[in-house]
């Protein structure tokens, strides 16, 4: 039955080969100094109620450029002109993304080597059919160099009313290059605030994660709203990124549209593409009328947390805010256990002068501060060299997740009491005054803000990556704030004896508590592992667990050698040196297999696209046996470009008819938190990573790869290819049949 | 008591803390100093084609008008070929007004000329500013964020600069647009001759970019 299906369809083929033969008038080229010129149309022939596409394109001379719809601080936009006849209409010319052009001091926006101009043309449905369309066209340009010529040309086509014609490969190349730079329309939620002297552009939405986006431009369409040649920082936002930028000289505090230009670091190296954002102002909330000085950071995805209401809140709000975050971290299974501990041992020292207790919270609190200014100097340097970080940024490394799994199950068993530590830093419950001074408060202060951090990630992670949006002070400050909320409780207790004597008097509840406080510290650990199995999978798991039993035999032998001579302690104390060695040891090669994220649907159909079933190695082993033409498509949840492709290319009608007629199935693989079998596929085709698009022809026919950035014309291309030599095999079945 | 007691290794940390923080303030840059309507125009003092010297102060009192120009650039060309500059010129100038056109194109590149040529450039065009004014390093050229040719800047009797933009808003190279654009430079002016405020003080000004000593940006 199939057989007659496809005879059928390669029937309806030859009408369009008789349209490409009929006569179809091309403009001749254009040949100016520095510019060669053509109008061409996407088809030769067009048919009356049709929108058809042609192309200005220039080719530039070496050195030479043209410009951009905002062609920034100089220079002018390619413009056409047209003469057109009654009931043809020539739409606004569609600009793909330009590429800043930077000249001394200042900055345009164009391009250099090749320029497309895509015009829509619409042809009237009472246009009369077999009634040829001539288009007459003045197009002017400016063509820069170090100087500036003005030029232009006069084009006429002629095409022919019939049904559409094929295109010829170099021109239909040419309509995919123009297309593969037009910026995309997308729901994604943009707002845009001022912030000390600044315009900072927040964009959310599905799969934006800043840490993976390795470069990003905004190109707004009107003169003067952003500065040209100021540097854009990338940073992270609430459910997505920000940019921050200098405004120009004609700013527009409530509104920004343009387009934005993202680079995201896949597979098989970086795909770059553009997106059409229309940011407008939100007013603050409970705020005097009038540009909001404050911030308003344009997002939905999670409202109502932490980074929802400091992104709403003025700096100071944001400021208490963090204090009263930092108080509540004292509450978070990670740190309880250690700052109860360094209360107890308060109570037991509580006759100590008061002045002493008083420094100890002090040389504490400074522990506290010191690590979290190392940390958020550390970001801010980060960003400021342009890399894309936020916060949480440690938990993405395996290595550090495990190496703090080590530390809360080290913990764990120090208050369990499987060993003490002498005087050492980490000496919890010990003797505040036989420590070595204060340098032990502070350390416990250190240890306690490092502990803090993987439950900072996750709780705060949000509201501290809003923190790293603002300017450097504004962003340290809110980290110190946080910081001094962290240590506020401790410090109280130090400050006001008052508040010591209400606590119990000490006694074996305290060796008890102590005990049982051992249990949050190993829950935080086995937590750690969770995260480093969704990381590393679960040969991380194993390693991290032998590393755990690698320590607590350490920790053993540590103990075991106390009451031993010298030579059988120093013999121990390597032995467990050589046991936390390994342990970190075989953690390091961990590699991030996936990020954690949601997973995608297992099968479906997306929006008007084809369906697809989820993909497995033998589902495509059968189908390729049984010679039936295949669509493979690897794909993940965080990975933009992937998503972005299904939105533009692969969930429209047409390609969801092309899919039908010509028996596709459609396989996905969801590559979110990695697959061997799809592994294995990347490999064969030479790539680490998604996206992954391959097309079976039927039959034994070479699989075909089609690039990482997709777009509808560019997938029908393929396909159309696709049916071309199926109807080659139907044609040599039909004769040897 | 607190400085005893704290040992060396606490003080190392505190100082090694403190610089840290003063390192991440030593972030935060200087705002960009741009030149803004409302507020005293840069001053300047620049040597003319005729080698007189020209000073900003000089001319307190009086409203004065800055041309950044370039005669080889095809938007210059286009209000001096449809004399539409002129006309401005001898307007202004005819009434008490100083007009000074600034070349900030750095030697050998477009529109750097030497004094005859700048002279000869004003016969033969029929340019009636006060003077032309030599900026070949640019130094006054980017006090003023000039950017193109041509970039129209007003200054008021009392020194403020009052308009910042370009001469009108048909941005092309087409010289039948001088008839139908709005002249934003004489719309300023007429602003301050009725004693209201400039209603645009800032557009976009046009053209090409200045031909900048980039040696030295």
């Amino acid at each position: 039955m199939r057989r007659f299906g496809q005879i059928a369809r390669i029937l309806s083929v030859v009408p369009l080969l008789l349209a490409l033969a009929s006569p179809a008038a091309f403009s001749a080229a254009v040949t100016t100094d520095h510019v060669t010129a053509r109008i061409l149309p996407e088809t030769a022939s067009t048919r009356p109620g049709d929108t058809l596409w042609v192309l200005l394109h220039l080719r530039l001379k070496e050195g030479w450029h043209t410009y951009w719809r905002n062609p920034g601080d100089s220079g002018e936009p390619p413009h056409i002109v047209w003469t057109l006849p009654n009931g043809v209409e020539a739409g606004d010319i569609q600009w793909p993304y330009p590429d800043p052009l930077p000249y001394g001091p200042l900055l345009n926006y164009g391009y250099s080597a090749e320029a497309f101009h895509l015009i829509p043309i619409r042809i009237a449905k009472d246009w009369p059919a077999g009634r040829p369309v001539s288009l007459r066209a003045r197009a002017n340009w400016l063509a820069c160099s170090d100087i500036c010529v003005p030029e232009g040309g006069d084009f006429e086509l002629t095409l022919a009313t019939a049904a559409p014609a094929q295109t010829d490969a170099a021109t239909a190349g040419l309509f995919r290059k123009a297309r593969e730079r037009l910026p995309v329309k997308i729901d994604w939620t943009a707002g845009l605030a001022q912030q000390d002297g600044k315009i900072v552009l927040t964009v959310a939405g599905k799969g934006l994660q800043p840490d993976r986006i390795t470069k990003a431009a905004f190109f707004p369409y009107k003169w003067g709203v952003v500065e040209p040649a100021a540097a854009q920082t990338l940073g992270a936002a609430a459910g997505g990124l920000s940019l921050t930028m200098t405004p120009g000289q004609k700013p527009d505090p409530q509104r920004l549209d343009g387009v934005l230009v993202l680079t995201e670091a896949l597979g098989d190296g970086p795909a770059t593409r553009a997106y059409e954002i229309s940011a407008m102002a939100r007013p603050q909330e409970g705020a005097a009328a009038g540009p909001a000085t404050g911030t308003s950071a344009g997002t939905n995805a999670d409202s109502g947390t932490a980074a929802a209401a400091t992104a709403n809140a003025g700096i100071l709000q944001a400021l208490l805010l963090a204090i009263l975050g930092g108080v509540v971290l004292n509450l978070m299974p990670c740190v309880f256990p250690v700052l109860s501990m360094k209360a107890m041992a308060l109570i037991r020292h509580a006759e100590k002068a008061p002045r002493t207790i008083r420094m100890h919270g002090l040389a504490y609190a400074l522990g506290v501060l010191s690590c979290f200014a190392v940390l958020a100097t550390l970001l801010i340097a980060l960003k400021g060299a342009g890399e894309a970080v936020g916060w949480g940024f440690q938990l993405q490394s395996p290595l550090f997740v495990a190496v703090m799994a080590y530390l809360f199950f080290l913990l764990g068993l120090n208050l369990s009491g499987a060993f003490e530590i002498g005087g050492s830093a980490i000496g919890l419950g010990g003797n505040l005054a036989a420590r070595r001074g204060y340098g032990g408060s502070y350390f416990t202060g250190v240890l306690a803000a490092v502990v803090s951090t993987p439950c900072t990630a996750p709780f705060m992670g949000a509201a501290l990556g809003f923190a790293l949006t603002q300017s450097a002070p504004v962003s340290l400050g809110i980290f110190l704030a946080l910081g001094l909320g962290f240590a506020l409780p401790y410090l109280l207790l130090t400050f006001v004896p008052a508040l010591v004597r209400l606590l119990p008097r000490p006694g074996v509840w305290m060796e008890r508590t102590r005990q049982f406080l051992a249990f949050p510290l190993y829950a935080s650990a086995a937590w750690l592992v969770w995260v480093l199995g969704i990381q590393a999978g679960p040969d991380g798991v194993l390693a991290a667990l032998a590393g755990m039993i690698l320590i607590a035999f350490g920790v053993w032998l540590w103990t075991a050698v106390r009451d031993t001579g010298t030579r059988g302690r120093l013999i121990g104390r390597s032995g467990t040196a050589a046991a936390i060695i390994a342990a970190v040891a075989i953690v390091a090669g961990l590699g991030i297999n996936a990020q954690p994220s949601a997973s995608l649907p297992a099968s479906g159909r997306s929006a008007s696209g084809p369906e697809f079933e989820g993909f497995s190695s033998e589902r495509l082993a059968a189908l390729r046996a049984s010679g039936k033409p295949v669509f493979v498509n690897m794909t993940a949840a965080w990975c933009i470009t992937c998503l972005v492709n299904e939105r533009v290319a692969l969930s429209s009608a047409i390609v969801n008819e092309q899919f039908d007629a010509l028996g596709i199935t459609y396989l996905k693989g969801d590559w979110t938190n990695g697959d061997p079998q799809i592994t294995a596929l990347l490999d064969s085709f030479g790539r680490s990573g998604v996206p992954l698009y391959v097309l079976y022809g039927p039959g034994n026919a070479e699989p075909v790869l089609l690039p990482q950035l997709l777009t509808e014309s560019l997938v029908l291309d393929a396909l159309r290819k696709l049916s071309e030599k199926s109807k080659i095999t139907a044609n040599t079945d039909r004769s040897t049949s | 008591m607190t400085a005893n007691a704290m040992n060396r290794r606490d003080v190392l940390i505190l100082a090694g803390t403190t610089a840290l923080i003063g390192a991440a303030a030593g972030l935060i840059k200087p705002a960009f100093a741009a030149p803004n309507p409302g507020v005293a125009a840069p001053a300047f003092s620049l040597t003319d084609s005729n080698g007189k010297v020209h000073a900003l102060k000089d001319y307190q009192g009086k409203t004065v008008i800055l041309e950044w120009t370039n005669h080889l650039c095809p938007y210059v060309a286009k209000h001096y070929g449809t004399e539409n500059m002129q006309a401005l010129q001898r307007e202004t100038t005819g009434n008490g007004m100083i007009w000074l056109s600034i070349i900030s194109s750095a030697p050998n590149t477009q529109g750097y000329v030497e004094p005859a040529e700048a002279n000869k450039l004003t016969v033969d065009r029929k340019a009636a500013p006060t003077a032309v004014l030599f900026d070949p390093k640019g130094a006054v050229g980017r006090s003023y964020d000039a950017r193109v040719t041509p970039h129209m800047y007003i200054i008021d009797a009392k020194g403020t600069l009052v308009y910042m933009g370009g001469i009108d808003d048909k941005p092309t190279t087409d010289w039948d647009d001088v008839k139908t654009a709005k002249n934003y430079v004489r719309a300023a002016l007429g602003d301050m001759a009725n004693g209201r405020p400039v209603a645009e003080t800032v557009t976009r000004a046009y053209g090409c970019t200045v031909k900048y000593d980039t040696s030295s940006s």
